[in-house]
């Protein structure tokens, strides 16, 4: 699966022969140093200096951005400006460990646009790439390997998380804290609020792949299937949605409304506060609330008529069903449309229409906001000069949309890998293969913000910008953003899993709604309670 | 992997006794000669062997030894030698009653009893219908037919019965379209080892029927004669001919399954856990995964992996000692 990697059979087999060697002398080691697993959680959560936030000053938008948090929106691509000159790197190995979310793009040799880049970079980019599926599992074993090279993404939150950056990764505070990031224009271009994802025990040890408002979950349509069926996708109340909702499924011609319980959707419809509930301090689950046992008895009501594609839970596969018109409605977040334009199968009626999410008064609702960041990545530590250097090559990926820069990394050579057609960049066929379907990996590295622009799709452009314009003042926080939990590091994936599990079980109907208190009773003995008593003690300590 | 040199090492070392007139009372310059010269005698093959010793060590002795862990309080990013060891505190999970751990336990157990029960006697079924049909070109087709699905990997396997029973697969589609209602097959958790046990069976079935297909033709044809002499039906003839000519071989392959009694299939269920949910499809080697690789707990999980493996390889002795008490050959014998 890995593309262009360090990890080689004959570094495989001389690994395992080493570790052999190693072993040997586990006994002359032991007990000369221990890393503890530290729970002093004001320590792990102390604060720091953020980076200054200074925002890049681009072509000028098509649509206004009213609000400092909005993405600046086009309807056409931009001219661009080249913004960096010269090369960011020294001509050296730069060894990067990424997932993807898209096809794996050929390896280096066959590869113009990863050669070109390299020429650019003034670097020898080597990157390991892997699924996104697999990637916490590739990077555990990397970790343990010591394989993950200078630049690693980090996705979700690996146990330990605070521990393994202070043992493994540069502390980047000196370079980046303040007024230092001055230096890198386009790292600094990235909003504070993605900096506090990266910060830990005290210290900035993390660049953000940086999402934003852009990243939130909302419930997209297939607005061309409502309006050949004469439907209005726009509702007040749950009520309204699912009577619409049935309106649009047809089971007998295999066509259902929703692809899967929109979850994040009822909350927002329902007042629940985002993932945890936060008043003076003390810290409450939604799970606890008795909304969220209504929001169960909607999703297993929506499921039990029929509204919901039957294998939403045991084959899950959302984005084919609504490009395929077999769910018409789908839970996503903005940053999937162009991936649902690119793999368009309906043809050229193919609309994305996006409904404002009603609160329980039937206004506008809370709408979730979700991290901040995609992911964050490390730099392994290195000597001063070689992080100045790895840090510019990160300014270098950071640039903004706009630029020529941003041009050639996301479509690469004009000619090759894309062309200009009306004066909108499209992918040819290499081009798709060769940059990953524009989505090349180094932009799980580090990223620009990403614009509201749709290549050929004013529509798209449409319908973020006036969803987020209504929505945007409502979102709410998760208030355990930049805080960290032990017990969550280690135990919340765990528990999750038991929460989505009951929560599927309620909507097969394989449970009743009243086992959500036993349900809740058991997360919070099996950890909850720690991880919310974890969080008041880390929230004191950042406030 | 380990229950074959378990088996092919002592048998070697057996049949080197036999030809060794000498090794009963080895005096010890003599031995050292008879040593050299059975390697110059056999240099050929044992340079041939080399490459598979090699890969054996490194790929199955060599991980052993990061059994280790399960000894420590291991942090992937903590060199190994400097993780603090902890005794047995990592065996906890399996004696204190952790109710997940007895659950995948549980499940684990019934889906070996259902396996051994079902799945096992299966390709010897198989064999012996095949090997009663007379045409020779018929037979090969069916034979072909049926080993081929060996070949599909756990993932195409599971997406063929989703595409065929899930629901919006073929047989739900086809009853929706004549409204007689759906059926839940692949959801229902009480239908886990049910289906898992028939994916088994359609997947390595015909696969498993050629070691039972060779053994069948070793059987001497005379016997078969001498029996119908004395006018035995076809039924006597596999009673009283065809299994006791098998006997050696599915006793061989009962011991070997007993080793492997506790990993019921990692790839398949992990693949299908979402669909029937954690409760019914948790066993030990996904617990070992979900707490282990999943959950940062790799002290617990290679613990737990370490006894999975010791209590295989007890099951393996021990079913072959049985085996010696009833008089049959086992895995191996000691002379």
């Amino acid at each position: 699966m890995s593309a262009n990697t360090p990890f080689g059979r004959r570094t495989f087999l001389s690994g395992a022969l080493l570790s052999a060697a190693g072993l040997a002398g586990v006994g002359s080691l032991a007990g000369c140093t221990t890393v503890t697993r530290s729970t002093d959680i004001k320590a792990i959560n102390k604060a720091v200096a953020l980076p200054d936030y200074v925002r890049w000053k681009g072509p000028k938008p098509d649509l206004p951005t009213v609000n400092p948090l909005m993405p600046d929106a086009y309807y056409r691509y931009p001219a661009t400006t080249k913004v960096l000159s010269g090369h960011p790197g020294d001509g050296s190995r730069l060894q990067g460990t990424v997932p993807t979310n898209t096809p794996v793009p050929p390896s280096l040799d066959r590869n113009q646009y990863w050669k070109a880049l390299n020429g650019r970079l003034g670097l020898d980019l080597g990157l390991s790439i892997t699924p996104g599926g697999d990637y916490p599992n590739k990077f555990q074993t990397a970790l343990a390997g010591d394989q993950l090279g200078d630049v690693w993404n980090i996705f979700g939150a690996p146990p330990y998380l605070p521990q393994l950056l202070q043992a493994k990764a540069q502390d980047l505070t000196e370079y980046l804290s303040g007024d230092a990031i001055r230096r890198y224009p386009f790292l600094a271009n990235l909003p504070t609020e993605a900096w506090r994802g990266c910060v830990f025990a005290g210290g900035i040890y993390a660049v953000p792949v940086a999402r934003g408002i852009i990243g939130t979950n909302v419930l997209l349509s297939r607005q061309d299937l409502f309006e050949e069926r004469g439907v209005d996708m726009t509702f007040k109340n749950v009520d309204e949605l699912q009577s619409l909702a049935g309106q649009m499924t047809d089971e007998r011609s295999n066509k259902w409304a929703f692809a899967a319980v929109p979850n994040l959707v009822l909350s927002a419809m329902l007042g629940l506060p985002n993932t945890w509930q936060e008043k003076g301090g003390r810290f409450t689950s939604e799970n606890e609330l008795d909304a969220h046992k209504d929001m169960l008895e909607i999703g297993r009501r929506m499921t039990s008529k029929g509204l919901v594609h039957p294998d939403s839970v045991s084959a899950p596969n959302a984005k084919v069903w609504f490009n395929q018109g077999s769910a018409a409605m789908t839970q996503d977040t903005y940053t999937a449309l162009p991936g649902f334009y690119q793999q368009n199968v309906a043809g050229k009626a193919f609309t994305i229409g996006i409904p404002t999410i009603p609160g329980p008064d039937g206004k506008q609702g809370n709408v979730w906001l979700p991290n901040p960041n995609n992911s964050i990545t490390a730099v392994s530590k290195a000597s001063p000069d070689r992080i100045r250097m790895i840090l510019d090559a990160l300014n270098w990926f950071a640039a903004p949309f706009g630029s020529k820069e941003y041009t050639f990394r996301k479509y690469g050579v004009e000619g090759h890998d894309f062309d200009f057609s009306n004066g909108e960049p499209v992918l040819t066929t290499t081009g798709n293969s060769e940059t990953g379907l524009g989505a090349f990996p180094i932009e799980y590295i580090v990223d620009s913000p990403i614009p509201i622009y749709y290549s050929g799709h004013p529509d798209g452009t449409d319908s973020v910008y006036r969803n987020m314009l209504a929505m945007q003042p409502h979102a709410i926080q998760n208030p355990t953003y930049g805080l960290y939990s032990p017990t969550n590091s280690t135990k919340g994936s765990l528990l999750s899993t038991v929460l989505s599990n009951a929560t599927n079980d309620i909507y097969l109907g394989r449970k009743p709604v009243s086992s959500w208190d036993s349900v809740v009773s058991q997360w919070r003995k099996g950890g909850g309670d720690a991880i919310r008593s974890e969080y008041e003690r880390a929230f004191e300590a950042k406030n | 992997m380990n229950d074959v040199s378990v088996r092919a090492r002592p048998a070697r070392r057996t049949r080197a006794e036999a030809q060794d007139p000498a090794f009963s009372t080895p005096p010890a310059v003599r031995r050292k000669r008879t040593w050299r010269e059975r390697a110059k005698r056999d240099r050929v093959l044992l340079l041939m062997a080399i490459p598979g010793l090699v890969l054996l060590l490194a790929f199955h002795y060599v991980p052993l030894l990061g059994n280790l862990i399960a000894f420590q309080e291991y942090l992937p990013f903590v060199p190994l030698g400097h993780s603090p060891w902890v005794g047995f505190d990592n065996f906890a999970v399996i004696f204190n009653g952790d109710p997940a751990f007895l659950n995948a336990l549980r499940n684990t157990l019934e889906i070996t009893l259902v396996q051994v029960v079902l799945v096992f006697p299966a390709p010897i079924l198989m064999a012996l219908l095949l090997n009663s049909l007379l045409s020779e070109r018929l037979k090969q087709i069916v034979q072909s037919i049926l080993y081929l699905p060996h070949f599909l990997s756990w993932v195409i396997v599971v997406a063929v019965f989703q595409q065929m029973l899930g629901g919006s697969g073929l047989l739900n589609n086809a009853l929706r379209a004549g409204d007689h209602g759906t059926v839940n097959i692949l959801g229902d958790p009480h239908n886990f080892i049910a289906v898992i046990t028939s994916q088994v069976i359609w997947k390595d079935t015909g696969w498993a029927t050629i070691l039972f297909l060779a053994v069948l033709s070793q059987i001497d044809a005379s016997l078969y004669e001498a029996a119908s002499m004395d006018g035995a039906s076809r039924w006597s003839q596999i009673w009283h001919v065809t299994l006791p000519g098998m006997r050696g071989i599915i006793i061989l392959l009962l011991i070997l399954r007993l080793g492997d009694s506790l990993s019921v299939g990692f790839e398949q269920i992990i693949l299908q856990q979402g669909a029937f949910g954690r409760d019914a499809s948790e066993v030990l080697d996904t617990y070992v995964y979900n707490n282990g690789v999943l959950g940062g707990q790799w002290g617990v999980a290679a613990a737990v992996g370490l006894v999975k493996g010791i209590v295989g390889v007890l099951l393996v002795f021990g079913a072959n000692k049985v085996a010696h008490v009833f008089g049959e050959a086992g895995v191996y014998q000691k002379q």
